[in-house]
């Protein structure tokens, strides 16, 4: 959606969490599932907030979830 | 399908239904005369009450309780569909009286409602439905269920 390319572990992070879903993960971080989709695809760069709560459901800070480009 | 592509295809929709009624009226001003009936008495009310229908079943269905309506990337999502459906609006104003100037000369006049029907025009028969498909269009363009 931006050209800012920032990469992310969502997915790996995911199925290393029990296998959560992608509509668990939408639930507990409040956005729909098809924002999860975009971001797992790279198509969404998400807000600052909402990179903070995933990183938060996962237990982990938001640089072991989003890479910045090189 | 969230809320935002559920609004999208409604406008849609509303779009097709409205371009046909202009379609049917319009047809008595190039005839001459009532075009032959559709629907008929009972076609007529079905079918709009079988779209509202078919929207309130598609604004009530959600797949899940803890699921928001829409969230930021719906708002990114609108605020371009919205721009591209604005941009063209005014594109298309620009190229019409671009057109009207240069058929009509410096000389040339037009009558004052051809403006107020070339603004609603524009605006609600071509901004809004490429408002719409820009909407779905870029919510067409993510991944298919996966999980």
């Amino acid at each position: 959606m931006n050209g800012d390319h920032i990469s992310n572990l969502i997915r790996r992070l995911r199925f290393d969490h029990g296998e959560m879903t992608q509509q668990e993960l939408a639930d507990k971080v409040g956005v729909t599932r098809q924002t999860i989709i975009a971001l797992e695809a790279d198509k969404y760069v998400p807000s600052l907030g909402l990179a903070f709560r995933i990183a938060r459901v996962f237990g982990v800070k938001v640089e072991a979830v989003f890479q910045p480009p090189d | 399908m969230n809320r935002t592509q559920k609004s999208a295809w409604m406008l849609l929709a509303a779009f097709l239904l409205d371009a046909l009624g202009l379609a049917y009226v319009g047809s008595i001003f190039v005839w001459g005369r009532m075009p032959p009936r559709l629907l008929g008495h009972i076609g007529a009310v079905l079918v709009p009450l079988a779209v509202v229908t078919l929207a309130v079943l598609l604004f009530t269905r959600r797949q899940s309780r803890a699921e928001p309506e829409s969230d930021e990337r719906d708002k990114v999502i609108m605020k371009n569909a919205a721009r591209v459906g604005l941009l063209t609006g005014w594109l298309l104003l620009g190229l019409v009286a671009l057109i009207l100037g240069t058929t009509l000369g410096q000389t040339g006049a037009v009558p004052v409602y051809v403006l107020t029907l070339l603004l609603f025009g524009v605006f609600f028969f071509v901004a809004m439905p490429i408002c719409a498909v820009a909407t779905l269009f870029q919510y067409g363009r993510e991944a298919k269920d996966e999980r």
